[in-house]
């Protein structure tokens, strides 16, 4: 189909957007040339830390290595439920609400039930777990999806008010219920712990906890590659993402798409949800997310809204976030020029992404013939 | 009232960048005070011509004097300075606005400007002595058309317009507000305003025009002065006498009704109804051609018969088939296949590649789909042979952006003949084509019929319904005004029937 790429265009599309991540590395460097600290050392600390202050960076250890792993997976799921959206013309900016719902879900179904840990009961409850959180996810994307399709309410304002709805009642339920049993602080806002049952283990990799959320997250890739790529589902979601009118035209149910592509969203938003309580934290910790479900927007963009560049993009994106924590303590930098830092290099990734939607969705008026 | 030239244009020529010579050398001239009707049929130049008087576009070649002398418009704003304005087909107002805001719109600012209350003591007082009823607090969303137009005219009247010039005015108009324009239109001219008429409507030209200029082609045929000139002469002057039937075809040989219409009633996008009542048969081996100024309902008619839109009453039914209340893949699979009027905005997805476009309407056939997933194969080997058969001039993985607008309809009419239809509804099929994409194009469509197939050919080229078709019908507001077969019409009584007057049957 035509997104497979001619690989020509395809290698100048990846070079485009490697120029662009460089250019942005090096205005950041002049950023901080002009506040006084050593671009060199400060991007050498992000990627690979520093033994004797005992950083790890992005990449520069197992325990570096691990932690970008573990936040790739949340923002490489967030960013294919941005990308299925982007592909139908959609901008579904509420996978943050769903992830959070989902992650609700998720610890009552893990903390309410529970099986014998290990047997095939156990196994079953935990499947079971993760299936409720990504319903959860998709129920919730309904309401904006209606909203969208009878309406006509734009996804972009409910989706965002949702999230706020979404964040603040988990939050709601965490406080009335759960805080008297597991107290404020130091902890923050969470719950007790799920039942062993529904733990997926972290796996002991060289010594570091190797979290397992990127196994999901790499099976819904591969299931997004087909159905993108290879299905008549994707080729419709292309058609109505490129040209409505042509749609409907062509006998595609537009309406049946979007909300095909936003309850889609939602599931994987829901996944992300799972994932945090059952692969990572094993309770609910209302402070789980920095943002990742706002994260899949730029990633899908820096992935140029193609699944394998969008792993790339995640792993990217996570590395400097990971890697930004370890800016601080090696070279003595503020921890807001390196977020300041992050912000300039993730905003030149995402610029050829940008671009790209807006020369499908919005066509240059020319003069018109009478 | 007589009688300086107020405006001349001299020479203008048009060229676009695409090509197309839309204006070849006009030179007319508005008096003061006259209402001057411009008329011609689609394409003829009229509203190229007007939107370089308003300064919307730049003219290749030639001048535009007012009062004598020179100027040059590089936008609307230039235009409006030198006291010329322009009333839209298609109002620019905001609908969210009162009345009185869209007036205001512009004026707020700037030294020396006006006070509201100034505005709007100026503003009343010329309703009020032209006529022009308009309620200054009432949301324009809420207002009919004829007291959007009114705003419209007050608008430019606010700000001094001397020449105002009215595209279509009426197309939108119930034929009470119809009147109440032109006894406005006539007011204005006793108070010195020069009126520029666009229009395709003969009878409304000469009821309220002074003088009458016809275009055609994108060049002026004559000027007249309305009094010496009847309906039928300027039917005739708008037509033209081309040579009418020039495409060699087998004798006609009809068999079973293949579409059947009747009492179709539709509503445009604006609720308007757009066609009033139509009831017309196709059979296998003809093609009914449904001829007419653009924007009398055609492409309301194309739609409903394809599930585009919905129908609000009568009936469509294709091979017996009622499908008013069906889908447009339902009526696809009855064996309809449709080439759409506006291609690039619904006939083709552009950045999609050659071979995916042929796909479109066809991705959930066995022949391309296989439990979900698309048979990249099959796609490819029948994009392959329709690029060779219909000699697209592309290969299957381009991007269709990248194609002519010939070889993108080429694209849309090999799709659309490799559904095998039973019945093909063909809407404005050669518009901005070349000639050897025109006659390809045409050639397909007489192929299909002389294969017993039916067709639907709505177009505004006149000489390409008459010289196609077996039965010929000339739509005018949501009307057929006849139905004939081609070689019985004279080209004046078409053009008679195009301008809305009903010519016996």
């Amino acid at each position: 189909m035509s997104s497979r790429l001619p690989s020509k265009d395809r290698l100048s599309k990846v070079l485009q957007s490697v120029a662009i991540i460089v250019f942005g590395f090096i205005v950041s460097g002049f950023i901080m040339l002009a506040v006084g600290y050593d671009p060199i050392a400060a991007y050498s600390a992000m990627f690979f830390g520093s033994a004797e202050k005992g950083m790890q960076g992005a990449f520069g250890g197992i325990y570096g290595i691990t932690s970008t792993l573990r936040e790739a997976s949340f923002i490489i799921l967030t960013g294919l439920a941005a990308q299925i959206a982007f592909s139908a013309g959609v901008f579904n900016v509420g996978v943050e609400g769903a992830m959070y719902l989902g992650a609700f879900v998720s610890f009552m179904c893990a903390y309410v039930f529970s099986a014998p840990a290990g047997s095939a009961l156990g196994v079953l409850h935990a499947l079971f777990c993760i299936f409720a959180a990504m319903v959860a996810g998709l129920l919730w994307m309904c309401i904006p999806a209606f909203l969208k399709i009878k309406r006509g309410a734009h996804e972009v304002v409910t989706t965002i008010m949702l999230n706020y709805v979404a964040t603040y009642l988990t939050e709601l339920l965490v406080v009335k219920f759960f805080l008297p049993t597991t107290g404020i602080p130091p902890g923050g806002i969470i719950t007790p712990e799920i039942s062993k049952s529904a733990q997926i283990p972290q796996i002991d990799f060289m010594g570091a906890k190797l979290n397992l959320g990127i196994v999901p997250t790499i099976l819904v890739a591969v299931v997004m590659y087909i159905v993108i790529k290879k299905s008549v589902l994707g080729y419709s979601i292309r058609v109505v993402g490129a040209n409505p009118n042509a749609a409907k035209y062509a006998g595609i149910d537009v309406g049946r798409i979007i909300l095909f592509v936003m309850l889609a969203g939602g599931a994987m938003g829901g996944l992300a949800g799972a994932i945090a309580v059952q692969f990572t934290e094993y309770r609910f910790d209302q402070s789980f997310s920095p943002g990742y479900g706002i994260s899949g927007i730029p990633v899908a963009l820096i992935g140029r809204l193609d699944v394998l560049g969008i792993i790339l993009a995640g792993v990217f994106m996570s590395a400097l976030h990971v890697g930004a924590q370890s800016i601080q303590p090696v070279t003595g930098m503020p921890s807001q020029i390196s977020l300041f830092i992050e912000g300039v290099i993730v905003f030149a990734a995402a610029m050829p992404g940008a671009f790209d939607i807006l020369r499908t969705y919005i066509r240059p008026k020319g003069e018109k013939n009478e | 009232m007589k009688s300086e030239a107020h405006i001349e244009v001299e020479d203008i020529h048009k060229i676009y960048p695409d090509g197309v010579q839309a204006l070849r050398g006009v030179t007319l001239d508005f008096q003061r005070g006259e209402v001057h009707g411009l008329l011609g049929e689609n394409g003829a130049g009229k509203s190229t011509l007007m939107r370089i008087l308003f300064g919307q576009i730049r003219p290749t070649g030639g001048r535009i004097l007012i009062d004598g002398s020179q100027v040059d418009f590089g936008s609307p704003r230039d235009a409006i300075s030198h006291r010329i304005g322009m009333v839209f087909q298609h109002f620019m107002l905001v609908s969210s606005f009162t009345g009185f805001q869209n007036i205001m719109l512009g004026l707020e600012t700037g030294r020396g400007s006006k006070t509201q209350g100034e505005i709007r003591r100026s503003a009343t007082a010329l309703a009020d002595r032209l006529g022009l009823k308009v309620d200054f607090d009432e949301l324009v969303e809420d207002m009919p058309m004829g007291e959007r137009q009114r705003v419209e005219i007050l608008k430019l009247l606010v700000r001094n317009v001397d020449l105002l010039i009215l595209d279509e005015p009426t197309s939108a108009l119930t034929p009470f507000e119809t009147e109440e324009l032109l006894k406005i239109m006539k007011r204005l001219k006793e108070e010195g305003k020069t009126i520029v008429f666009v229009t395709h409507k003969l009878r409304e030209a000469l009821s309220a025009c002074d003088r009458i200029t016809v275009m055609r082609k994108g060049m002026k045929v004559d000027t007249v002065p309305s009094k010496s000139v009847d309906l039928r002469s300027l039917a005739r002057m708008m037509v033209g006498r081309e040579v009418l039937s020039e495409v060699r075809k087998g004798a006609a040989n009809f068999g079973k009704v293949l579409l059947e219409v009747s009492d179709l009633v539709a509503f445009s996008d604006t609720g308007r109804e757009a066609v009033k009542g139509v009831s017309f048969q196709v059979k296998e081996g003809e093609i009914f051609g449904i001829a007419g100024v653009a924007g009398n309902g055609q492409k309301e008619l194309v739609e409903a018969i394809t599930g585009l839109r919905r129908a609000e009453s009568g009936s469509v039914r294709v091979d017996g088939v009622e499908i008013t209340t069906k889908s447009p893949r339902e009526i696809y699979d009855l064996g309809l296949a449709h080439i759409p009027e506006d291609r690039l905005s619904r006939g083709v997805v552009l950045p999609l590649s050659v071979k995916d476009n042929l796909l479109l309407g066809l991705q959930s056939k066995p022949k391309f789909e296989q439990r979900m997933i698309v048979k990249e194969r099959a796609v490819e080997e029948n994009a392959r042979t329709l690029i060779r058969d219909f000699s697209i001039a592309a290969t299957e993985k381009s991007p269709v952006k990248s194609l002519s607008g010939g070889n993108i309809q080429r694209v849309v009419v090999a799709r659309e003949f490799s559904k095998s239809p039973q019945l093909i509804v063909a809407s404005q099929p050669t518009t901005g084509l070349d000639i050897s994409a025109t006659q390809f194009v045409r050639g397909e469509l007489l192929k299909m019929r002389d294969e017993r197939k039916g067709v639907l050919l709505v177009s505004s080229e006149l000489e390409e319904v008459m010289g196609l078709s077996d039965t010929v019908a000339v739509m005018y507001e949501g009307k057929f005004m006849g139905v004939k077969r081609p070689e019985e019409l004279a080209s004046d009584e078409v053009g008679l029937m195009m301008g809305g007057v009903r010519v016996e049957q």
